[in-house]
């Protein structure tokens, strides 16, 4: 049985330290109740909005794993996904996000590392101004979900992210759990929507696809909140392989979701 | 309702979803700031009213306070109505009569006339819009509260508002909404069915009417509007697809006429970053 949790948080907008705080005792909570891996959302320790705050909120990966080593202790055989502003030595900006492990011996390690590949730099997208482009998707062994592929919201709207992680790895056997992150505004509310904004209703078509197109689990954390404005829909997801929905989040708000799976 | 029944099905709002967002938006966007409470111009229209509750379910209706600020030729019944708002909200109002202070500037001997009825009208409203922004926001400051804003995606695409008056605000829930979708809502959360029903009015005059004065119905002018603006199809577009021609033009011309009230004052480009051009942040910078 593994204990899998996304928590689907609403962080302030470009305050690092607060949210570093936020996170570690989400962390410290997880690990109490048994969780075996927490899912964070896209950009979860910096807010989405940056604009110049980019290069505030930045961290290298290595001073990410110092920050969270600094704030929690004890910390054994456990698994995350945080999503942050990375800083590479030559002062390039990544929305990245970072599979990170603590192993049996208290250890933590980063696993994998994704740079957002397709950053939205349209309507009221402006990603492309801020962050460099990630230019690889590659697969990764997770000691609970196994080989995993990782993606950031706009990567899992381009065919090409999908398939590169369900072809990737050992014997191009692929991704059997695909984690996507996502900071997506709610927007759309026709009179046909039925209480779920038109935006989010296309998430949910796009997991469902996956899941049964690439016969793979689907991790899904989104956020909630608002900034300036944008109320981001919240409504985290886990859609096991075929595509049936096994747990949904609370829409708009901060919320935690949790499912127990019996995996093979 | 009749306006209910006459609003086209592209205009139509899924309600319950749109005031589960604007009352999410509103609270977080008064509590990250520090504060709790907000203030706002009541005037007896749907627009404020709707404003008020939305306001009033997020942050409790002992949070939220209507100034309603009549001015010597204002309707009584407007007056009346933002009474039945207030009370059916369960939210303070205060009336504060601005007659005075307007009829103080008109009355000075340094003020310059106008020979032209309609720029004369013009200027008297702009002055008792302004007006009522500044007491909006003096007694923000004594309340420790927030000024809402109540203009419509209609109003602010029209231009039909007074810059630094009525469009001046700090959390405006309705900029996103057009008209038609206001008395939709509205009616959702069960604001008293004259109001909605009532002739849209900027009250400046009695007997004043938007409608009359703009020539066309709100739902003639959102229909064009959400064409033009929300689908971004060309005016020949929307002549081809059978809108009144004469309409397409005179609202286009607005909605470009009226492009300096929706955005910052021109800041002049001398330094290396400069505000709002190469000095970015979040409105929600630190909070």
């Amino acid at each position: 049985m593994i204990h899998i949790r996304i928590e689907q948080t609403a962080p302030r907008l470009g305050c690092l330290a607060e949210n570093l705080k936020k996170h570690c005792d989400c962390i410290a909570q997880a690990t109490a109740e048994g969780v075996n891996l927490l899912v964070f959302p896209e950009l979860s320790l910096t807010g989405y909005l940056l604009k110049d705050l980019v290069p505030e909120v930045a961290l290298s990966v290595d001073g990410l794993i110092a920050e969270l080593g600094k704030r929690l202790d004890g910390i054994q055989n456990f698994e995350t996904v945080i999503g942050f502003v990375e800083e590479t030595p030559g002062h390039r900006f990544y929305n990245s996000a970072a599979f990170l492990r603590w192993d049996p011996q208290g250890k933590l390690e980063a696993v994998h590392v994704h740079r957002k590949i397709y950053l939205p730099t349209y309507g009221l997208f402006d990603e492309g101004r801020y962050f460099s482009q990630g230019r690889t998707a590659r697969t990764f062994d997770s000691k609970f979900l196994g080989r995993c592929g990782l993606l950031i919201c706009e990567d899992a709207w381009h065919l090409s992210v999908p398939l590169l992680l369900a072809l990737d790895g050992p014997n191009q056997e692929g991704a059997g759990t695909f984690i996507v992150i996502s900071n997506s505004p709610a927007r759309g509310i026709g009179g046909e929507t039925q209480g779920v904004p038109e935006s989010l209703q296309t998430w949910e078509n796009l997991l469902r696809t996956y899941a049964c197109l690439l016969e793979s689990m689907v991790l899904y954390a989104n956020r909630g909140g608002v900034e300036d404005g944008l109320t981001f829909s919240g409504g985290s997801q886990m859609v096991a392989a075929g595509g049936k929905l096994l747990a949904r989040a609370d829409f708009f708000s901060p919320d935690t979701l949790d499912y127990t799976a019996r995996l093979a | 309702m009749t306006r209910l029944a006459a609003i086209p099905s592209e205009l139509m709002i899924d309600a319950g979803l749109a005031k589960a967002m604007l009352v999410t938006m509103i609270r977080e966007e008064v509590h990250k700031v520090g504060f709790k409470r907000v203030i706002f111009g009541l005037s007896g229209g749907i627009d404020s009213a709707l404003a008020a509750a939305l306001a009033a379910e997020a942050l409790g209706p002992e949070n939220v306070k209507g100034i309603v600020m009549p001015y010597k030729s204002s309707s009584p019944e407007s007056l009346a109505d933002a009474g039945l708002v207030a009370e059916k909200l369960g939210i303070e109002s205060v009336v504060v009569d601005i007659t005075q202070q307007v009829d103080a500037y008109f009355e000075n001997s340094t003020t310059p006339g106008s020979g032209d009825q309609k720029i004369w009208n013009l200027r008297r409203g702009n002055k008792m819009a302004r007006e009522r922004m500044t007491i909006l926001y003096d007694r923000s400051m004594v309340d420790n509260s927030l000024v809402l804003g109540t203009s419509n995606k209609t109003e602010l695409l029209l231009g039909y508002g007074t810059l630094y008056g009525d469009m001046a605000s700090a959390v405006n829930p309705l900029g996103d909404l057009y008209k038609t979708q206001v008395w939709q809502l509205a009616a959702a959360l069960d604001l008293p069915e004259k109001v909605i029903e009532k002739p849209p009015t900027a009250d400046l005059w009695s007997g004043q009417s938007d409608e009359a004065e703009i020539g066309y119905s709100y739902v003639e002018i959102d229909r064009i509007f959400y064409y033009l603006v929300d689908h971004r199809m060309t005016q020949a577009r929307l002549v081809r697809m059978g809108f009144n021609t004469d309409l397409v033009e005179a609202l286009s011309k607005l909605l470009r006429r009226s492009q300096y009230k929706r955005c910052l004052p021109v800041v002049a480009k001398l330094g290396r970053r400069t505000i709002d051009r190469d000095f970015r942040y979040p409105r929600d910078w630190g909070y």
